[in-house]
């Protein structure tokens, strides 16, 4: 594979799995989102100009991806196989657990903005050319996304 | 600005979406502003979550894209949905038409044959033969 797509993998492979794990909260689903993501990338790499056309495509691709995931799924109406966490496991990475827990509960169009700006890093304009939305409904999103969060975090203490 | 509208900036504060201006009152109001400080301790308890929950990558993901980079252009061009899509209706276009003609060719060969099978009503005929042997023709035909 050509190095330069190897590096591109190695640098967004991780955000990209954990932004679809985020919204799909399934390992393999998310698993699978990424695969397909990186390699519809990598067939059509030679449209692209510039590192910022690509990881707003990533992401974008990502997003969508996950979300025709959810529509599938509550179209055959499979219920999702959330993440696993071993019992054996759940004290020392109560943070999954408890992001899990928080997520579950938040719906996806306060979610997806939220992930992107926590897992992706993205600043609020760019999160606006990744899902299509305006600045303020973006800035919005994130603070009710937020505010819910906080709720959902003091009622599990 | 009292402490709502802080407490509603404090998100985009962390994050440096917030201006110089407002990033220097909202420093300032925290330095003296206890709850304030206790949201913002919230906020970043949550930022830290998210951090802390950050799942590896399976080991063997990279491995089914490389598998597919390695196919020639041309046979990966199928996998794009699209294209799949473009060479189903095609094949099936084809097929379609192809059975058309055909239909249509056998229809023309059925009518043809059929054509050249009429059954021919040769009553007529019989009138004449008879009429010939009983000898009433010949003066018409002579």
């Amino acid at each position: 594979m050509d190095p330069k797509l190897e590096v591109i993998y190695r640098e967004n492979s991780r955000y990209v799995y954990n932004v679809a794990l985020g919204i799909l909260r399934n390992k393999d689903e998310a698993e699978d989102v990424m695969q397909n993501v990186f390699i519809k990338l990598f067939d059509s790499f030679r449209a692209f100009r510039g590192e910022a056309n690509i990881k707003t495509y990533l992401y974008r691709m990502t997003v969508n991806k996950s979300i025709d995931y959810i529509r599938f799924q509550s179209l055959h109406s499979k219920k999702n196989e959330e993440i696993e966490i071993p019992e054996a496991a759940k004290n020392t990475d109560s943070a999954k657990a408890t992001l899990d827990s928080l997520l579950e509960n938040l719906k996806d169009d306060l979610k997806i903005p939220v992930l992107l700006s926590e897992i992706g890093g993205f600043s609020y304009k760019e999160i606006a050319s990744i899902l299509r939305i305006n600045l303020g409904t973006v800035k919005s999103r994130i603070n009710r996304g937020i505010t819910r969060l906080k709720e959902l975090a003091a009622k599990e203490a | 600005m009292d402490c709502k509208e802080i407490s509603s900036l404090l998100y985009d504060y962390t994050r440096g979406e917030t201006g110089m201006k407002i990033s220097e009152t909202i420093k300032d109001h925290l330095g003296a502003c206890p709850e304030c400080a206790a949201e913002l301790n919230k906020i970043m308890e949550l930022k830290g979550i998210f951090r802390a929950s950050l799942a590896e990558v399976p080991v063997n993901s990279i491995v089914k894209i490389r598998e597919h980079m390695k196919k020639p252009a041309i046979f990966r061009l199928f996998f794009k949905p699209v294209f799949a899509a473009a060479a189903v209706l095609l094949i099936t276009g084809t097929l379609l038409i192809n059975s058309a003609v055909s239909y249509a060719r056998s229809s023309e060969l059925d009518s043809f044959l059929s054509d050249s099978y009429k059954v021919v009503d040769h009553s007529d005929c019989y009138d004449v033969i008879t009429a010939a042997y009983s000898g009433d023709i010949e003066q018409d035909i002579y």
